[in-house]
Order: structure tokens, then sequence, then C-alpha cells
């Protein structure tokens, strides 16, 4: 027995890592179709967009780039397909390296839905280009967008796109998304957006960083949250659109199983090796 | 099965398999792997942030607009450079302080609104009209922050009072810890499925 | 003004001045001194400054490069050849038309840079879950505290735990709700006073390590 608890406590890595390629692969190959029911959290990030009176301006603020982009990506395709949708004006901006660049794959991911819809860029939405310096970034954003961002991201003078010709500060948007996978985002928004110009505010985070968000949309400084994978699978549904989220989730809930498989089977050795009588 | 014949997908599936050989051990795949990955983030993020800088310092003086901004920034920003001699590393302190002092003014009155009035005005509640349940939420949650703050009180030793406090605070923030566990595992695990899929679905073709 | 006042005491007193002026602008409103300007052009201002360090850190990575390549230092120069022709190849193509919109330069972000660093990123899934067997052990309240709810919140989290039984997702939300966002915003609180603290002290020049070597 204790030999069996020695070799069980010593197990080969590469074997933990074997069983849970094996079950995310064997469930992405054969999928369940697990119901994903819908969270309040997600919920009021859904109506914040939804309720808006048609053709409002929101600020779309990319915070992530392509390490990332699995967890926030569906998260900003979802987001656009709602903004798209409820008929909204749309301002994508960046304060991470990587933002523009990840708005482009989804822009030309929806090309068929933006043309479609009789979206126009530079009419109805439009791309700034990456705005270095974090949180004065931000800061300068929300004081003079237009002298803070000179251009948009393919070099057009913003004096010259129609959907931002009255604006000037933060004062002109109705809402702020910011979908982030760390700093600069939620915080850096809530502290020159929220608090000064009293925007209101809704968050796609990180699986890691919701938890840390949670007291702000407790305090109803964030109005709606998507939280990780599962945020943006649940908008997915809510908007009928199910994508690359929903796809995932079945995988999501065969890699949670495994983890928790291991810790409590990782403990249940540990205990019996703790209490084993001496000497067996 | 239908093998992606993109060589796009498949330079991508194979720097992604150089990439993961790094779970059994250090090797020249992955080495590989990460300095395709420096060299051409160092790439991306120079012309990105050029851009960027070029806008408002450089290109005002060949439009006539807004040439004091520009000037100022062009000169502190190119003061920044003299951090390679250190006779002349001083100057670059004068761009610091600049960037250090106007941070600092954001952050004192952000941090002050944002995440201190705000956050203690939301965890004094009015109870009176709360249901039952929520009562003891909210009751609960005030002892957790006071308790967590009170941990982080390290001029005075934690015995009696102060002592119950602090462990209090320290089992409150075990369940923050395991909440952000939890939120870490989904994340780690929604990019490695996404790279999976990639590899089976847009690279072998499976499915 | 002395040397030793230029090195040592002018930075202290930028930063002061700038400080203040980005403090005080936030609960005055004075148009007349065009104060709202004043610091939307300092933000401005020090953005850029940001953008130029960054600069500066991309050539020093450069520059460690080249001292491998031009030292043949050994195991590594041969990497070194690499990352320096791959940052070359992105600056070049960056450099086509308006400033990194070419086509070419978006095919390196979207195929080999996106599988990259999604890659490096999902490695950690992979430890996480040989960690949560190995090292994962309950040797205490605290340990029991955080098992439980790390558990309760991955069921939560993951569609299973719900299709399993309807308490996981009700007691993770709580977890989430009450213990987590009690504790975070305790964090969020003294975090917030020891930034102010900092940013003071900062301010009136106690903290003269952040503006590095005179």
């Amino acid at each position: 027995m204790s030999g069996l608890i020695s070799k069980l406590e010593n197990v080969d890595r590469r074997v933990i890592y074997f069983v849970l390629i094996i079950a995310v692969v064997a469930v992405l190959l054969n999928p369940i179709g697990l119901p994903v029911p819908v969270t309040t959290p997600t919920r009021r990030y859904h109506d914040a967009i939804a309720s808006l009176p048609r053709g409002s301006l929101v600020l779309v603020g990319i915070e992530f780039d392509a390490g990332a982009l699995p967890e926030n990506g569906p998260m900003l395709e979802a987001t656009m397909r709602l903004l798209i949708k409820s008929n909204q004006r749309f301002v994508l901006a960046s304060l991470w390296s990587g933002g523009p660049a990840v708005a482009r794959i989804y822009l030309d991911k929806l090309k068929t839905v933006i043309d479609s819809s009789g979206k126009r860029y530079g009419e109805d939405f439009v791309l700034l280009p990456y705005l270095v310096g974090g949180e004065t970034a931000a800061a300068a954003l929300a004081k003079d967008l237009k002298n803070t961002a000179k251009n948009d991201y393919f070099g057009t003078p913003v004096t010259d796109i129609p959907v931002l010709k009255n604006v000037k500060d933060a004062k002109d948007f109705s809402l702020a998304i910011c979908i982030t996978a760390g700093t600069p985002g939620v915080e850096e928004y809530l502290r020159q957006w929220v608090s000064p110009y009293n925007m209101p505010l809704i968050a796609g985070a990180l699986g890691v960083a919701a938890p840390t968000y949670i007291p702000y949309y407790n305090s109803g400084q964030i109005k709606g949250m998507l939280q990780g994978l599962r945020g943006a699978a649940e908008l997915e549904l809510i908007i009928g659109a199910p994508s690359s989220a929903v796809s995932s989730m079945d995988a999501l809930s065969a890699g949670h199983l495994v983890t928790i498989v291991f810790i409590v089977f990782g403990n249940i050795v540990f205990l019996v090796k703790k209490y084993q009588p001496k000497g067996k | 099965m239908a093998i992606s014949m993109d060589p796009s997908v498949w330079i991508a599936a194979l720097l992604t398999i150089f990439a993961y050989t790094i779970i059994f051990k250090d090797n020249p795949l992955y080495r590989i792997a990460e300095h395709v990955l420096v060299g051409l983030s160092s790439g991306y993020l120079f012309i990105v942030t050029w851009n960027y800088v070029y806008d408002q310092s450089v290109a005002p003086f060949f439009k006539g607009q807004g040439l004091l901004v520009a000037g100022i920034s062009l000169v502190l920003g190119v003061l920044i450079f003299t951090k390679f001699s250190k006779r002349t590393t001083w100057l670059s302190n004068l761009s610091i302080a600049v960037l250090v002092g106007t941070a600092t003014g954001l952050t004192v009155r952000g941090y002050l609104f944002a995440q201190l009035i705000d956050q203690v005005k939301a965890s004094i509640v009015p109870v009176a009209k709360l249901q039952p349940l929520d009562l003891v939420n909210t009751l609960l949650s005030l002892v957790i922050v006071v308790c967590t703050v009170s941990y982080f009180l390290f001029s005075m030793e934690h015995k009696g009072t102060v002592g119950v406090l602090a462990k209090i605070g320290r089992y409150g923030m075990m369940a923050a810890f395991g909440a952000a566990y939890g939120g870490t595992v989904m994340t780690r695990l929604t990019i490695f499925i996404q790279r999976a899929q990639y590899l089976l679905f847009t690279w072998l073709g499976l499915g | 003004m002395s040397l030793p006042f230029l090195k040592r005491d002018l930075p202290v007193v930028i930063v002061c001045v700038t400080g203040v002026v980005m403090i005080i602008g936030y609960f005055i409103q004075a148009p007349e001194i065009y104060l709202g300007d004043i610091l939307g052009n300092l933000s401005l201002i020090a953005s850029v400054i940001a953008g130029y360090a960054t600069i500066l850190g991309i050539l020093t990575l450069a520059i460690v490069h080249v001292k491998h390549l031009s030292k043949r230092t050994q195991g590594q120069w041969m990497y070194s050849v690499l990352l320096l022709a791959l940052v070359l190849a992105m600056i070049g193509v960056g450099l086509i038309g308006t400033l990194g919109t070419h086509p070419y330069f978006m095919w390196f972000y979207q195929y080999p840079l996106v599988a990259l660093d999604t890659t490096i990123y999902s490695v950690l899934a992979f430890y996480i879950a040989s960690a949560a067997f190995r090292a994962f052990k309950i040797k205490s309240v605290e340990g029991l505290i955080l098992a439980v709810a790390a558990v309760f919140v991955m069921l939560m989290n993951a569609p299973v735990g719900a299709a399993l039984w309807g308490g996981f997702p009700l007691i993770g939300r709580w977890i989430m709700d009450v213990p987590n966002g009690a504790a975070f915003r305790g964090f969020i609180i003294g975090s917030a006073i020891g930034a102010i603290a900092m940013s003071l002290r900062v301010l009136i020049g106690r903290e003269r390590g952040i503006l590095g070597r005179t």
C-alpha cells in the first residue's frame, strides 16, 4: 500500500499533462452540448448596451492583446455584434499596443455583418491607433479626444471623420466599455473616465481578473460585467450568435473537472500517507 | 480529414508545437519560438509606438499647429536617450520627472475617489429595508472588509482583538485567493482550448 | 542654477509642480488661466515621454542582442540573429504606407505572433494541472477555505457545475460576491491608502529612488 501511495505521490508530471490533453481533445472532438445558464452580471452588460437610445456614441476600450485573444476576443466579437444590432455608433480605442491589431482581426471577421447592417467605417464607427502612456493616455483621451488621437488607425485626420465630428471629450459618450486583460484596464477607466465624468462603464474581464473587479461591480461603479470565457458564451447566447466561446464550453467543463479531480485525488493520497500507520 | 494547405496556418501550427515543447524541457525548438516571439513583438511595438510619438511630437511641425506642446514633447522625449551615457544620464531625469509628476497627480485624485471613497461608501449600506439574507451578506461583507484592512496593520502586534480581526481577515482573503485560483484555471484552460481547436480543426481539419 | 541643483533638485521640483497642478486642476475650474488645457497637455506630454521610453527599451534590447552577435556568445548568438532579423523585418514592413497598416504587417501579427503569444500563456494550464495534484495539499484551515472556494468557483464557471447540481453555481456566486468581494474591497481600500501615501511622499520629494541615477 505504501509503495502505491509513494508512486502516486511522485507520479511523472507528463502523465498529468497527458490526462489533461486527452480530456480536452476528447470533448472537443465529441461535444456534449451542456446548457449554459445566463447570469445577472452578463445580463446587465447586455442591457447596458441594448437600452441605449439608437445612435448613441459608445467608447470600446480594447485593453488586451494577442495573449488574451482566446478569452477577450469572443467578448469583443459579441459586443461589436450587439452594438451593430442595436444600432449604436462606436469608437474603438486601445491603451494596449496590440489592441488595434486585434480590432482589425475582428473587423475583418465581422465584415459581412457590418456590410449587411449598412454601417460604414468613419460614419458609424472608427478605429483609433494605439495610445501610449497607460493612465496618462486614458486621462488625455477623456479630456480632449481629438488632441490625443490626432489621426485614426489608417492615418486619416480625426477632424475629417464624421462619427467624431461633435466629439470633444468623455462627456460626449453615452457608455464606456472596457474589455481588459489587466493593466491598463478597468481601474484606469474608473479613475479617469467614471469618477471625473460620471461615465457609465461596463467591463469584460479575464477569468483571472474578474474576482478582483467584483467590488466595483457590487458598488455600482461597473454596471455590468462579462467574467471570462463563460461571460462571453453567455453574451453570445443572449444575442443569438453562438460562436467560439459557446463551442469551447464543453471542453472548459472537461478541463475544470480534471483539475478538481486532481486536487481531490492529490489530497486523498496526501491524507492516506499522513494517517498511514508507521511501519506499513 | 482535410489538412490545411495554407502556409500561414502551417507556420502558426508549427510555432505552436515548438512553444509547447517547453512543458517537457528547455530545448532549441522552444528557444527558436521564444526568440521569434520577442523579435516580432519588439518590432511591432516599435512601429505602433513610433506612430503615436510621431503624430504628437514631430508631425505638428510639418502642419504648423500645436508647436509648443509638440516641441516640449520632442525635447523631453529625446532627452530620455541621454540614458545611454553615464555623463548625461541626469538629463533623462528631467523627462522622467514630468512623467512621474503627472502620473502621481493622476494617481492621487484617481485613487482617492474611485478606489477609496467610493469603495468605503459601498461598504456602508442602509440595512433597514434589506431582506434577511441580504442583511446577513451585507453585515458579513462589512466585517470581512474591516478585518482584511486590519490584517495589513503591521504597526501593531496581531494579538488580542487585533489578532482576532486579522485572523478573520486572513480567512476572507483565502476565500478571495480561492476565487482567483478558480478564475486563473478558467483563463489558462481557455487559452489552451483555443490552441487545441486551432491545431485540431484549422490545421488538421478534424471535426 | 548650479549643476548639483540641476542634477539633484530640479527633477524633484518638476515632480512637485506637475503633480500639484494635476491635483489642483481636478478640484478647481479656472478657464481664465487655461488650467483645463494645461492638464490635458501635461497628460499628453507625459504619454509621449512614455512612448520615447518604450522606444529606448526596444533599442536597449536590440543592443543586448547585437552584443551577443558580435561576441558570438555560445548557444545564444544564432538566436540573436533570428531575433534581430525579425525585428528589422517587422519594422521594415511596418514602415510601408501608413505606419503599421500594411497587410504583411498584419500577417506577422495574426499568424506567428498570435500563435506564440497564446501558446506561451496557455503553457501555465499544464503547470496548474500538475500543481493541483502534486502541490495543492490542504494542511490548515486557511488551505481548506482556499480549496473549497476554488472548487465552488470552478464549478460556477464551468457549465458542468450547474448540470451536476444547481447549488454549485449558487454557492460559487455567493463566494464571489460576499467573501471574495469583501476581501478584495479590503485590498482596494488598503492599496488606495498606500498609493496615496506613496504619491504624497513622491510629491514632497521624500522618494528620490524613482528618478534613477544622478
